[in-house]
């Protein structure tokens, strides 16, 4: 039995109660003085029900229809609503679990799970979310795990867990995030930070971005610059502004401007201004910069086709195709590629020089160079040793130098 | 996931449904569910018994009430719909 009940439709004015409060379908409850409405045991609310003031007690549970708190509510336990709830003020609770809506002015709570749509103007604190729907929560958040199977669009603050969104999710600012999956769609603004990013559909970054591990399954496009540990490409990827990134390897667009890191393993596409890489380059595929790309070791794989200068210690031009890595499909540039078909390369700045059977290099500098049957070269310009295959073809008499001229970078 | 503007497909409808049912793992009630999707119980009791005869959701009668999970199989149907509405992204297909 409770401690006092409110009879349906009828409106009570309370301080404080002793024990248990049952409300009725369509009840009000009025503060006095605007003081909080304290109730030391369960409050249970038979259906729709209006609280004018602060609300407070240790658990409450909402069978039906919707509880509007004018004020603030504070639940030391549990929040139990099965349809719909709605708090001017904030929600404080330990565990909210809540079948349809939920507004609010603000959320601190460890667990929170909604079926439906939760909208919360201000902060938001908690370890788990999960909602069904859809998540608004304009203000600065500060979460563990956010799971939405709908959308999320939150102000910006910290998701340190993971964040799987089905849809839609947005950050309106800055965001530092542990891991984020987005399926559909997704969008970012300049100077988040975090752990994982991952994308089957496409996601926008509005400027600079800090991420240990980026896997880009649709589409990623980052408008300033990124810097990452290892970057998996399976889509496109494309960053305006300079990539900075320990390992690059993948099979499918990239588009960049500046790209600075160690390892390189692209087959595929891939547009850039400069490259630099310190360790290995091993490309394939349809390679364009135009500033050109310099590396320690450097691999054209055949079949490809790489349009600037290459510098690097050691130039491999149309070694046949490392499978070990990318989407080797089953399309005709594969077979090509796999083959061991033509490479076509522009200008080499190198140490050692070792072209491939069947290619088309530009012109050649370096101190030994190895050309191997079926090549053409534009020009050679060596230092120390020139072998050439059977039917190697270069266009100019290969000059033997002192010194060579200074890559372009 | 709902789109105001759009009708929402019956694909779409079967993954809200289980998005919500995933919420419960310790069994939803239909009323309950019906409150997290939007849908009157009436409609949605078809679409139960539809994921239920897809193998997509699972009803269990226990203790005079009627609780509704999600099978593995809603969990397989789920991930390849949002992975297929992420495609849908990249082509830019306005189709949801």
């Amino acid at each position: 039995m409770p401690n006092l009940h409110i009879p349906r439709g009828q409106t009570a004015t309370l301080d404080r109660v002793e024990g248990e409060l049952r409300v009725g379908n369509h009840a009000t409850i009025q503060a006095i003085n605007g003081k909080t409405v304290v109730v030391t045991q369960d409050a249970v609310f038979e259906g729709s029900a209006e609280v004018n003031g602060d609300f407070e007690c240790d658990s409450l549970e909402c069978h039906s229809g919707r509880l509007e708190v004018n004020g603030n509510l504070t639940v030391h336990k549990r929040l139990d609503v099965g349809h719909s709830i709605e708090a001017t003020g904030t929600i404080k609770a330990q565990d909210i679990d809540v079948g349809g809506k939920i507004f609010a002015g603000a959320v601190n709570c460890i667990r929170i799970r909604v079926g439906g749509q939760a909208e919360i103007e201000n902060t938001f604190e908690a370890s788990s979310v999960d909602v069904g729907g859809k998540v608004s929560a304009l203000g600065s958040v500060k979460l563990g795990d956010l799971q939405v199977g709908g959308e999320a669009e939150v102000g910006g603050g910290s998701i340190l867990g993971s964040i799987r969104v089905g849809g839609k999710f947005s950050s309106k600012s800055r965001l530092e995030f542990g891991e984020l999956l987005v399926y559909g769609r997704g969008f970012l603004p300049a100077d988040c930070k975090g752990h994982r990013v991952s994308t089957y559909g496409k996601l926008e970054v509005d400027g600079k971005i800090t991420c240990d591990f980026i896997e880009v399954g649709g589409v990623i496009e980052i408008h300033g610059d990124c810097y990452a540990q290892r970057v998996e490409v399976g889509g496109k990827f494309e960053v305006t502004g300079s990539l900075f990134s320990n390992r690059v390897e993948g099979y499918g667009a990239i588009e960049i401007g500046n790209f600075e890191g160690t390892t390189l393993r692209i087959s595929g596409k891939l547009v850039a201004n400069k490259i630099v890489v310190t360790e290995e380059a091993d490309i394939s595929g349809k390679i364009e910069t135009k500033q050109g790309l310099k590396a320690k070791q450097l691999t054209v794989r055949s079949g490809s086709r790489y349009e600037g200068v290459l510098i690097g210690e050691r130039v491999e031009v149309g070694k046949s195709s490392d499978l070990s890595y990318g989407g080797w499909g089953t399309n005709w540039a594969t077979k090509w590629v796999t083959a061991g078909g033509m490479a076509r390369v522009d200008d080499i700045y190198a140490k050692d020089v070792v072209i491939g059977p069947m290619c088309r290099v530009g012109r050649i500098f370096a101190e030994t160079v190895k050309i191997e049957q079926g090549s053409a070269a534009e020009q050679v310009t060596y230092t120390s040793e020139l072998k050439t295959d059977f039917g190697v073809a270069i266009g100019e008499t290969p000059k033997k130098v002192d010194t060579l001229p200074k890559p372009p970078f | 996931m709902r789109d105001r503007e759009t009708k929402r497909s019956k694909t779409d409808l079967y993954a809200q449904v289980l998005e919500v049912l995933i919420r419960y793992p310790e069994g939803g009630r239909i009323t309950r569910i019906s409150y997290g999707v939007g849908v009157p119980v009436d409609r949605l009791r078809n679409i139960l018994e539809a994921l239920s005869s897809y193998g997509l959701a699972r009803k269990l009668a226990a203790d005079e009430q009627t609780l509704y999970f999600a099978t593995p199989r809603g969990l397989e149907f789920l991930d390849t719909y949002w992975k297929m509405k992420g495609f849908f992204e990249i082509f830019g297909d306005k189709q949801r």
